[in-house]
């Protein structure tokens, strides 16, 4: 869940964005197909239509030079500190400032990022890092192999360590200068995305006020609710970053990011939706299409009646259409999905899941009259009210189950009690919300679902699903273990844990006169290959 | 001087039990700053390790007398979120709504005081039937609205200022108030239609009194009556809707700077209840309610300096 994003997008004036937005909230987006960029599955095929000035026919202004205003929907609310944030939308911005070991690029890899090379002993217990040459923090000092160990120790000490990963650390060795053995007390194949983890310098005893990393891009400052201020690190290892001056302007007013953008004040906003990217028609401004990379669904508490009940679920699968949702929440664009699992990771994605329960209220009214409830039933859906796409989804949701006499109910909820009530209390009986990756591995989106998972919010219960899992993660083997993940996806789909329905789309207001934006298949925002057109 | 002991001693008890009141709506409502700050990687270690570091482990009233304490020794705390002193953030925050509301009040008295006088001059004529009908119009619309038509049209229609072109006021001071007219305009509108209406209503009041009367027979011309002596009664009323105004736009900051993109205090107040920060959300919420308990003490001053016949007491 994109904590905090879409919460202040929405912000406490939603009642206000409805009444504005009203006017323009049956335009499908129809007005500015000529200026949307379509990807047809996946975002890495997101590719300009003819005759716009398309993103990939433009060259770069040499060298680092020139400014950039981009807004974002929030301030970040949650501090600097790259080992203790955890909102989403705080994460897409540091990862221009801090780098791990390895990084991830934009297909969605690990690459070697502050290590230069790394390797895996057979077993899967022994990592060696081979460190960069010439890796410097923005403060100017050398990045040595002291600094890397100061930085995963920090995350792996305590009763709540920062990264639970690197509890399975038994021993961290430096071999010599530039080369560190890391060894694990059990084999982990979600090890290597852990080590995405910053690397501080070992001197820095307050990150949280004094940011240094080795990233493309260097803090400056930063005033409340007001801005973030980056400069482009001229001495970071890689390729350098094109425009000089980043400017981050916080935008709480979402009603008035189109008015931003054509007045010109803001040169870039990475999340728009599609009603603001068809006002944007005509202007200086294209529009660029992504996923959102979340597994939107109506999650039900699989523990509370009638929900325990497997056929439940599957008619409630039965009675949704996922396009219709996607039509009336996002203008028809969206990306179907059928089990925890959104099409961006193509990997492990696997469309047939989508057709598992095609729209059949015949079969849904059969299905509930064998669960004993011929005349259906009632159940509530707790919504937090600042995710408007959420609350859409769950209204039309409301409206589909009425075709088989079931009866559901909108309950509004602040963020904070979702948090508290839902996710931690686990007490409703069913939410729209959409769950995201915060590493790109398998687990990240499916070990929420065993049994005994502290994450396991909906109360899934699968003997069958917990050993498939198991086996998965014990397996050193990728093909096999990617085999397995599926196969966890076909139950997660087969016994209708949730009411899947789409992973949502996202759109990236950029200025002409910028090009190069890249999207990723997770949370973030690569500033540096952005760039000034000629 | 009694009269003015008492007025201190009671602002201070208002102040006292509203940051009770803060404090105690916080521990009933839901939500929890440590949560709120794990989101959903939250795990029940993770959030106690955080607790523990927020200090909001220990029980209620502890925590209240501590932060009391510390709050007269001048210290506000520190952000949980910006991890800076709160002092420091509401003393960067303040002047940007002090200047917005300095502005909208200046605005406020200097079209409302002559136009008043002008449509009670005019009493029943078409003029003031025209003012009236403006009147009730203007002071319907809500000040976000006016503030989002404000924007489209001067900022995108006759492009006058850029929309969301906030400057610092460290950075660039013409600019910074160049940016804050429309918003205080906006603020301005619906205020100075009812200061209109007020004035209005007090002057013909007063007017048909025997007073007035007595001073025409003494010869006085009507300006004179009218400035030495209508007006004088007739400020009262407006003077204490002036003070409720002050009170009400810093209050009230929270909408305008959101439609106007301003980062002021009202902006910092809503984030701040969202994430559950404490520290910041008590000296905001704090700081508000001295404004309008000064405004009072403020307009008590003025009554007394207005009306000879209360200073007698």
């Amino acid at each position: 869940m994109k904590k905090g994003v879409r919460f202040l997008l929405a912000g406490l004036l939603t009642t206000m964005a409805v009444a504005l937005s009203g006017c323009g909230g049956d335009k499908t987006g129809g007005t500015s197909s000529d200026q949307i960029t379509t990807g047809t599955s996946g975002q890495e095929e997101t590719t300009a239509v003819a005759g716009t000035s398309g993103q990939e026919e433009t060259t770069a202004v040499a060298g680092t030079t020139g400014s950039i205003t981009i807004g974002i929907p929030q301030d970040l609310e949650d501090g600097l500190d790259p080992h203790k944030v955890t909102a989403a939308g705080t994460r897409e911005i540091l990862f221009n400032i801090y780098e791990g070991l390895v990084k991830y690029d934009e297909n969605g890899d690990l690459k070697a990022a502050v290590a230069e090379s790394y390797e895996i002993s057979n077993d899967g217990l022994v990592y060696t890092f081979t460190l960069r040459d010439g890796v410097k923090f923005h403060d100017g000092s050398d990045v040595t192999a002291e600094d890397v160990i100061y930085s995963i120790n920090r995350c792996k000490e305590g009763d709540a360590p920062l990264e639970p990963e690197f509890t399975k650390i038994s021993n961290i060795e430096k071999k010599d200068d530039k080369t560190i053995e890391i060894t694990l007390s059990e084999a982990d194949a979600q090890f290597l995305a852990a080590c995405t983890s910053a690397v501080l310098p070992a001197s820095n005893a307050d990150p949280e006020h004094n940011v240094i990393g080795t990233g493309p891009y260097k803090y400056v400052g930063r005033v409340p609710q007001e801005s973030i201020t980056l400069e482009a690190f001229d001495a970071y290892w890689g390729e350098k970053a094109h425009i000089k001056d980043i400017t981050l302007k916080v935008l709480a007013n979402p009603d008035a990011l189109v008015m931003e953008l054509k007045g010109g004040s803001v040169d870039m906003i990475a999340r728009i939706t599609d009603t603001q990217a068809a006002e944007l028609a005509g202007s200086d401004f294209v529009v660029l299409e992504g996923a959102m990379n979340l597994v939107q669904a109506l999650y039900l508490n699989n523990a509370v009646a009638p929900f325990d009940d497997v056929r439940v679920r599957q008619a409630l699968c039965y009675a949704t259409d996922p396009q219709e949702v996607m039509d009336f929440v996002s203008g028809g664009k969206g990306f179907e999905i059928g089990s925890s699992m959104f099409p961006t990771f193509g990997k492990y994605y696997d469309e047939s899941l989508n057709h598992v329960y095609d729209q059949d209220l015949e079969k849904a009214k059969a299905l509930l009259a064998e669960a004993g409830y011929p005349d259906g039933f009632s159940f509530s859906i707790t919504v937090p009210s600042n995710y408007q796409q959420h609350v859409s989804t769950a209204e039309v949701l409301v409206e589909q189950y009425k075709k088989i006499g079931v009866t559901a109910e909108i309950k509004l909820v602040e963020w904070n009690s979702w948090l508290e009530d839902v996710y931690m209390g686990r007490n409703f009986e069913s939410t729209v919300i959409g769950v995201d990756a915060s590493v790109l591995t398998a687990p990240a989106l499916l070990s929420r679902f065993t049994s005994d998972a502290k994450n396991n919010f909906i109360n899934f219960n699968s003997a069958d699903y917990d050993a498939k899992y198991a086996e998965a993660i014990a397996t050193a083997d990728d093909a096999k273990a990617t085999a397995l993940y599926k196969d966890c996806l076909q139950i997660l789909a087969d016994d209708a844990a949730n009411v899947y329905i789409q992973d949502l789309p996202t759109f990236v207001a950029l200025n002409k006169k910028y090009s190069g934006y890249k999207f990723y298949p997770l949370y973030v925002q690569d500033f540096a290959s952005l760039y000034i057109v000629e | 001087m009694k009269h003015y002991g008492k007025k201190l001693i009671s602002m201070l008890l208002t102040l006292l039990a509203v940051s009770f009141l803060v404090f105690a709506a916080f521990e009933i409502i839901p939500g929890d700053p440590a949560l709120s700050k794990l989101g959903d990687n939250a795990t029940p270690e993770a959030i106690a390790a955080l607790r523990a570091e927020m200090g909001l482990d220990r029980p209620f009233i502890v925590r209240y007398l501590d932060w009391l304490l510390d709050c007269l020794k001048g210290n506000l705390g520190e952000s949980y979120s910006y991890h800076m002193p709160v002092s420091q953030m509401i003393g960067d925050k303040l002047p940007i709504t002090l200047t917005m509301t300095i502005l909208s009040m200046l605005l406020t008295v200097a079209v409302s005081v002559p136009v008043g006088l002008l449509l009670s001059k005019y009493a029943y004529s078409k003029l003031d039937r025209a003012g009236y009908v403006a009147n009730q119009f203007l002071m319907s619309i809500p000040s976000f609205f006016l503030g989002i038509l404000l924007t489209w049209f001067f900022g995108l229609i006759l492009k006058w200022f850029t929309p969301g072109g906030f400057v610092s006021y460290k950075k660039d001071f013409g600019g910074f108030l160049g940016y804050l007219i429309l918003p205080s305009v906006a603020i301005a509108i619906p205020k100075c239609a009812m200061s209109v209406k007020l004035l209005r209503s007090a002057i013909l009041t007063e007017a048909d009194k025997d007073y007035v009367r007595t001073a025409y027979s003494r010869g006085n011309s009507t300006m004179e009556v009218l400035y030495r002596h209508v007006l004088k009664n007739a400020m009262i009323p407006l003077v204490t809707f002036w003070g409720m105004a002050v009170a009400d736009t810093i209050a009230g900051s929270i909408v305008v700077e959101q439609v106007f993109n301003i980062p002021g205090i009202g902006r910092i107040l809503l984030t701040s209840i969202s994430h559950r920060d404490y520290p910041v959300v008590e000296a905001i919420i704090l700081l508000i309610a001295f404004v309008v308990v000064l405004m009072n003490f403020i307009v008590d001053l003025l009554y007394r300096k207005l009306d000879p016949r209360m200073r007698r007491e």
